[in-house]
């Protein structure tokens, strides 16, 4: 594993039996994290994101497949790196009726901390005021962030967030966001799992994407989501008939203040083509540069549609799931002919 | 022993352990009511009532004492052709004595070891919830999935968790322990039956008490074992409670050579020093079927080994499992 990979997995399957039959959650995947930075984690609900943090952090074992964490093979070496990595799976869990600073003491006992070290990471997540209260009678914030100061007792090198934002504020969203960032440009690597996009594509400087438990997509931000747009600006003499044509040629079209928006990816040039026809002649054709969001969203649609053998990672198994064929990173798509729309992305799995 | 010492004062700090302490400190207060309640001497009420029972008894053993006995020697006779054993019903016993009518107050140091067995029950079953309890809440709150990710190694961990709920078991059965030895005393003391108590009584009471200790260690463990093993309290005292009916009293009556491998028998026999259990044994001759009750002794160390090997068993389960089991 190279030096700059902080998590690696290669060929990792998880199957749960259970009496309604198995699931299977983590199909063949292949993850690489980098050091330092923030990686954002995607994947809908489901997708086997919490699963395969757990059993990066030997909470669950895998069927299959290994996993390292900063080159140590997981889970037989764990023990030798978890020193060096924080997690907060899911939702924060410490004792409840214990309070802040008791919950962190154990913890800093449990592994040879320094007391003082409880006192430090309270402060640096702003919790010094209320340590001496009991913990089930905090906030879901300041769980969150007593979670944090739990992970920061053993100056990680790796922090694993999983779903952090699930149930916060806005404010507190923002916090939590910028404490990624802090961390990450402290030189620590953050890995972050969400299904919400928006958020990582502010602190995100990488992302794997996943769908039904197999790597969509991998990169850095700006090369998941390449160049493509997601719609285009338009600016017209009389929009609604400039709508009614555009409809008619099978484009999705909504208003957008005095302009049009054409969604997808549509071509500018069979726009211009389309509207000329009608004798309505263009002012304006913007390209809306496509987020995080809706290529996350066509790459999890489309591994829903294109299944290619109708078995389901969360369906009930008796249905076997697709064989994993992890196939090397796609070579840049060359530009489209004319509307410059197709994205440069790395994808794995061959589900693209 | 780091981890330990971790566990221990996690352990401590639950109010789990403060309300099994309270409801030990109550059960230890209504004990000691009740041996000072049955200490306590006859009033003249009921001294009187006595002596009329007594003369009663007497009146009536002088007007029909002799056809009674004669009775009873018949029967006896009668049971000896039919058996051929040389029995005995106790005939010349049937004339009222006065001790009868005016017991007398045990002391001290008859009654506080064997107090202290019974009240062993008792105090089992408080270590065993709290044990249950320490393990299987932390799985149920999640919390234990976070403590393993900051000490990956399975094993250590559950043999923490498992030593921790021992020990901790340690100070509550001793504490409770010495409140009711206490508690005995005094209720003897103010009911003026605690004196006489010779050096062999208090070696007795000692020797009770230390097994009783040992004992509660061992309930800790098999309680923490038993919550890791099936993840939530009421499911593990479920079980202990479906264990006490359905094992140790409908198949034990069912299989009476099961007796010996009872879990009771072997807590008896481990607190009270060896004990006995009876068992119906019948004869078929041409006369018919004899049957008669005999009598049989379990030992100390049939008792401990049991008891050991029992625990030694589930912590190797529990360990089995532990190491393999999705923690989620």
């Amino acid at each position: 594993m190279p030096a700059d990979v902080a998590v690696e997995t290669r060929a990792l399957r998880k199957t749960y039996s259970s009496l309604k039959g198995r699931q299977v959650a983590v199909v063949g995947l292949d993850l690489d994290v980098p050091t330092g930075g923030v990686h954002g984690f995607l994947g809908p609900n489901g997708s086997g994101k919490t699963t395969t943090i757990r059993m990066l952090l030997g909470l669950i074992r895998p069927d299959s497949g290994s996993m390292s964490l900063f080159g140590h093979e997981v889970p037989k070496r764990l023990p030798e790196v978890i020193g060096r990595v924080g997690a907060i799976v899911e939702s924060p869990k410490l004792f409840p009726a214990f309070s802040g600073r008791r919950n962190l003491v154990l913890l800093a006992d449990a592994i040879g901390a320094p007391r003082s070290r409880v006192d430090e990471v309270l402060d640096e997540t702003g919790l010094t005021d209320r340590a001496g209260d009991r913990y089930s009678s905090y906030s879901l914030g300041m769980k969150q962030r007593l979670a944090i100061a739990a992970t920061l007792l053993k100056s990680p090198d790796l922090l694993i967030f999983d779903e952090p934002t699930n149930g916060l504020d806005p404010a507190g969203i923002h916090e939590i966001r910028r404490t990624m960032r802090r961390l990450a440009d402290e030189g620590r690597t953050v890995l972050v799992s969400s299904h919400i996009l928006a958020e990582v594509e502010q602190v995100a400087d990488t992302v794997s994407i996943i769908g039904r438990g197999r790597l969509l997509a991998s990169g850095t931000v700006a090369d998941v989501i390449g160049d493509r747009t997601a719609a285009v600006r338009v600016g017209v003499a009389e929009p609604e008939r400039a709508a009614a044509a555009l409809h008619a040629a099978g484009l999705q079209v909504r208003p957008d203040g005095a302009h049009l928006l054409v969604e997808g990816e549509p071509a500018a040039a069979r726009i211009t083509y389309l509207l000329a026809q009608q004798g309505l002649w263009v002012h304006e054709l913007t390209p809306v540069r496509a987020g995080l969001e809706s290529v996350f969203l066509e790459l999890t649609r489309a591994d829903t549609l294109g299944a290619p053998d109708g078995a389901s990672p969360s369906a009930p198994d008796g249905a076997s799931p697709q064989p994993h064929a992890p196939a090397p990173p796609a070579a840049p798509s060359p530009p489209g002919p004319d509307d410059g729309t197709t994205p440069s992305r790395r994808t794995r799995g061959g589900a693209r | 022993m780091r981890l330990l010492g971790v566990e221990v004062r996690r352990l401590l700090a639950r109010r789990m352990l403060l309300a099994a302490a309270l409801a030990g400190v109550a059960a230890v207060v209504l004990i000691t009511l009740g041996i000072w309640s049955s200490t306590r001497p006859l009033t003249q009420t009921q001294l009187d009532a006595a002596e009329r029972a007594y003369q009663a008894e007497v009146e009536r053993w002088e007007a029909d004492g002799d056809e009674m006995l004669a009775d009873c020697e018949e029967a006896e006779a009668a049971e000896r052709d039919l058996t051929g054993d040389d029995v005995d019903f106790g005939c010349d016993q049937m004339e009222p004595q006065r001790q009868w009518f005016f017991p007398e107050r045990p002391a001290f140091g008859d009654v506080a070891a064997d107090v202290l067995a019974t009240s062993s029950v008792l105090l089992l079953v408080l270590v065993l919830v709290v044990g249950v309890s320490a393990t299987a809440a932390e799985i149920s709150t999640g919390a234990l999935g976070t403590w393993l990710t900051f000490v990956p190694q399975r094993l250590r961990v559950l043999a923490s968790k498992l030593a921790s709920a021992g020990v901790v078991a340690l100070p509550l059965v001793a504490g409770l322990l010495v409140l009711l030895l206490a508690g005995l005393w005094v209720a003897h003391a103010v009911n003026g039956a605690a004196g006489g108590t010779d050096a062999e009584a208090w070696r007795d009471i000692a020797g009770t008490a230390l097994r009783i200790l040992a004992l509660g260690a061992l309930a800790g463990v098999v309680g923490a074992a038993l919550g890791v093993l099936l993840r939530h309290t009421a499911a593990a005292l479920g079980l202990l409670v479906g264990w006490a009916l359905v094992v140790e009293s409908i198949v034990a009556g069912l299989v009476p050579a099961l007796q010996p491998w009872l879990l009771r028998t072997s807590v008896a026999a481990w607190v009270q020093d060896g004990t006995t259990y009876w068992t119906t044994e019948c004869t078929v001759t041409a006369d018919g079927t004899s049957c008669q009750g005999v009598e049989h002794h379990v030992s100390l160390t049939h008792g401990s080994l049991w008891l050991l090997a029992l625990t030694v068993v589930l912590v190797l389960l529990t360990g089995a499992v532990f190491r393999r089991r999705d923690v989620v």
